[in-house]
């Protein structure tokens, strides 16, 4: 029987979710979330077929939750100190495995190892400090990850103002608590849990579809070159979150949607090949988090040292999480900003999707990697890459 | 049995014209044609100094008011080290007695606390925008033509100049496209002197290549030359395409007697995720001819002299696709801004602080990241100074090629 007769297709609605033990989910996941019992959890290596903005299906390899599977996998939401089980198991023919790097170079957090073909391995750890990992296929890397076999997993503090809890830095824990609390910072407090969409998640990848096809074609034994893959690899498609273009942009899970003075928190993290560029629009972004260093600008900078920028550095591998403030974009002279909250403005587009009649809000901003060959698809289209908006639906009183 | 499939899967889509118009809207943006009015017009007001930005007025200016500041667009063929010509797209200010396109485009120079009118206009085909990378005005004025309108004819956008610092502009159409052509220029905002200003520095604007002042954490601090690199990779092939080159057929969408769109496809194969440049450039200028000076008589240069004792300000721009690996031989480098906002300056970033990046260390830049760089050179350190960056390829990162210059510390 020719089992890829039976490839679904991957839903691209965006991350699915899963909590596991005590953690509060953030509201813009509760639509679909899959609240576990207990803190153990099954993943299956599958294969999938993932639709590309220009609507064509490419061959992929994905984790998938109770036969449903997702690229990026199912996001990970656990406490600090949780004990975790997780137990993958390989429906493919090739040997695949399930694991968390670590803060360094090649070291993991957990670990399956290789998991021959339809075979389970089970990996128990301590969920690590408050902070964005990625979990991923560590084998034959990156071919394996590449591919579809990676996700996210969030780790939430116990306890605390900022998504570190008592491991923020000093300067990270004061800017969390100035959100709301301060004169630069009108508009409404931290809330990690609160009731507004408060958080986003970002994973940058790329397709490059010979390879997807490769894999598609193989027969058993046969195993991608990984230097090969490396060498020859050319992205043709930029995703965030497995989706591009038009289709990102729209995507309320993606998007930056919110009020002036309410802040959102992005995790970004890349699983791709390529060298990014993210470029935020409207409001510079602080990098509260690098690669799981809290406070971290980069190895020159010192310690606890938060850099306020409009476009950061996305190479392989790496997690930033970065504090969008939503503030009143600075350069809007003040009396135009009173006209925009009176709704008196002249500005907009009735014909634009993004501009209503209403002499106000919304307005709409893009997110860009400035990398901008990302910004095509299948070696054009611009711009349906890596994209999204950033929309202000209003303002919050004193913004 | 598939997966479920929500409403915003394309294949659904596709059964759904009336929907694929929306999409293609998303990328068809309207144009104008004739001047388009800035909406809440703020007049200049003599001191170009907007009433509701909390810091002093004065009215005593270097230069007089160009307001509004124009660009126009306009082409030239430049010549390489090789003896290949290559097309460069850009912007220049037609109302500037002999002036001329060049690739950068011209400097943009401000004053804290300004409000800004750019008149963007000698569209010769088609449409750009401008997009005022850093700044963060309205969606509007913030030229990105498929979430406001694209320019045929002409606009003045407007902004208010709010914090001092490095930014530049660039064309947000096709933007892959026409970024590589080359169509961008810095964008200065410089802040208030102190006020005991040494008499021998201009009111801001402050002139290109200093003297002037520059924010440092809490205070303006004096620098005695300035160097602004923006680094570069040209590939040769892309600059042979069209305005539009491969994008998709949305964007010259034709409609039906419904008003519906037909004929919509993608296109495929189109090539711009295939870059390989061939010229690696510092402000315009391709490797070997950075290593020159600027007043080389032969082929013009960006390395930079200044005197031991004195204070050189680099203005840094990455504005390749590929990742720029820059090292400063022989000079320690305190780094004080980045993407237009100071290190240590409360309210907003007194969560950081300047650092040094200490000589001969690498540091990395990504496409459109900016690093202001204090350089404070001794007696000790007279001599010649290498500034040399790697341009690493986006996916492989191999080496394609370098761009260097220098330093060049004189008694």
């Amino acid at each position: 029987m020719n089992r890829r007769e039976f490839i679904k297709r991957v839903g691209i609605g965006g991350l699915a979710a899963i909590a596991l033990g005590a953690v509060n989910l953030p509201p813009i996941f509760r639509r679909t979330e899959a609240l576990a019992a207990d803190v153990a959890l099954n993943l299956e290596v599958v294969e999938a077929l993932q639709e590309t903005v220009d609507a064509n299906l490419v061959y992929s390899w994905a984790f998938a939750v109770n036969g449903q599977p997702s690229i990026p996998g199912p996001v990970i939401y656990v406490s600090q100190g949780d004990n975790l089980t997780i137990t993958v198991t390989n429906t493919l023919d090739e040997p695949h495995g399930f694991a968390i790097p670590g803060l360094l170079p090649g070291t993991f957090l957990a670990n399956t190892g290789p998991i021959s073909s339809g075979g389970s391995a089970t990996v128990s750890f301590l969920a690590p400090n408050p902070g964005t990992y990625i979990y991923l296929d560590p084998e034959n890397d990156p071919v394996n990850r590449v591919l579809g076999l990676h996700g996210v997993l969030v780790v939430k503090p116990t306890a605390g103002n900022n998504p570190y809890g008592a491991f923020a830095t000093p300067n990270v824990a004061s800017l969390f608590n100035d959100l709301g609390n301060s004169s630069h910072f009108p508009g409404v407090p931290w809330a990690p849990n609160g009731p507004n969409n408060r958080e986003r998640i970002w994973v940058f990848s790329e397709i490059d579809p010979e390879f997807n096809l490769q894999a598609q074609v193989a027969g058993p034994g046969e195993i991608i070159d990984r230097n090969i893959f490396q060498q020859a690899f050319l992205p043709t498609y930029f995703t965030i979150n497995g989706q591009s273009g038009y289709f990102a942009a729209n995507n309320p899970d993606i998007a930056l949607i919110g009020l002036a003075g309410e802040p959102i928190l992005i995790r970004n993290v890349h699983v791709g090949l390529d060298t990014h560029s993210p470029h935020i629009h409207a409001n510079h972004g602080y990098i509260v988090s690098v690669d799981n260093v809290i406070g971290k600008g980069d190895e020159h900078s010192g310690a606890d040292n938060i850099w306020w920028m409009d476009t950061w550095t996305m190479l392989p591998l790496n997690r930033k999480d970065v504090l969008y403030p939503m503030m009143r974009p600075p350069d809007i002279p003040p009396q135009t900003w009173a006209k925009q909250i009176a709704g008196t403005s002249d500005e907009g587009f009735v014909d634009n999707l993004m501009h209503g009649p209403n002499g106000g809000f919304p307005i709409a901003y893009p997110m860009h990697s400035h990398q901008e060959i990302s910004q095509s698809a299948n070696g054009g289209n611009y711009p349906k890459g890596l994209i999204t908006h950033i929309e202000f639906h209003g303002a919050l009183p004193g913004v | 049995m598939p997966s479920p499939i929500i409403s915003r899967d394309p294949k659904t889509l596709a059964a759904d014209p009336s929907f694929l118009g929306y999409v293609c809207q998303f990328i068809d943006p309207p144009k104008s044609s004739g001047l388009l009015p800035t909406p809440d017009w703020i007049p200049p007001d003599g001191s170009r100094l907007h009433p509701a930005f909390p810091t002093r007025k004065f009215t005593t200016f270097a230069q007089p008011d160009r307001t509004p500041i124009t660009r126009h667009f306009e082409t030239v063929k430049k010549t390489m080290p090789d003896g290949q010509d290559v097309e460069f797209w850009g912007f220049f200010d037609p109302k500037i007695p002999g002036n001329s396109y060049k690739f950068p485009s011209d400097e943009i120079r401000l004053v804290e606390g300004q409000i800004f009118h750019g008149l963007l206009g000698g569209i010769k085909k088609k449409a750009h925008t401008i997009h005022w990378h850093g700044i963060e005005p309205t969606s509007q004025n913030d030229g990105v033509g498929k979430l406001s309108m694209e320019v045929g004819g002409e606009y003045i956008y407007q902004w208010l100049a709010s914090a001092a610092g490095t930014y530049f502009y660039h064309c947000h159409r096709n933007t892959l496209l026409h970024f590589e052509f080359g169509m961008y220029g810095m964008l200065l905002i410089d802040p208030l002197p102190p006020p005991r200003k040494d008499p021998a520095i201009p009111f801001p604007p402050y002139p290109a290549g200093g003297p002037g002042y520059v924010r440092r954490a809490n205070t303006v601090v004096k620098y005695d030359k300035e160097a602004v690199w923006v680094l570069d990779d040209v590939d040769p092939l892309w600059h042979l395409l069209d305005h539009d080159a491969a994008m998709s057929s949305c964007d010259n969408l034709n409609l039906d007697a419904n008003g519906n769109p037909v004929g919509v496809n993608f296109t495929s194969g189109g090539g711009l995720n295939v870059f390989n440049p061939a010229y690696f450039c510092i402000s315009g200028v391709p490797h070997p001819w950075t290593r020159n000076l600027p007043t080389d008589p032969v082929n013009p240069g960006v390395a930079v002299q200044v005197k031991a004792g004195k204070t050189l300000l680099i203005r840094l721009l990455c504005g390749a696709y590929s990742l720029n690996k820059c090292v400063m031989e022989g000079l320690n480098a305190e780094v004080i801004a980045m993407d237009g906002r100071v290190l240590g300056q409360p309210p907003f970033t007194k969560y950081s602080r300047p650092f040094t990046i200490s000589a001969g260390v690498p540091f990395n830049l990504t496409a459109a990241r900016r690093f202001d760089l204090l350089i404070s050179p001794t007696a000790a350190q007279i001599g010649t100074h290498r500034f040399v960056v790697e341009f690493q390829h986006h996916v492989t990162r191999q080496v394609m090629g370098i761009a260097e210059t220098f330093v060049n510390v004189v008694p």
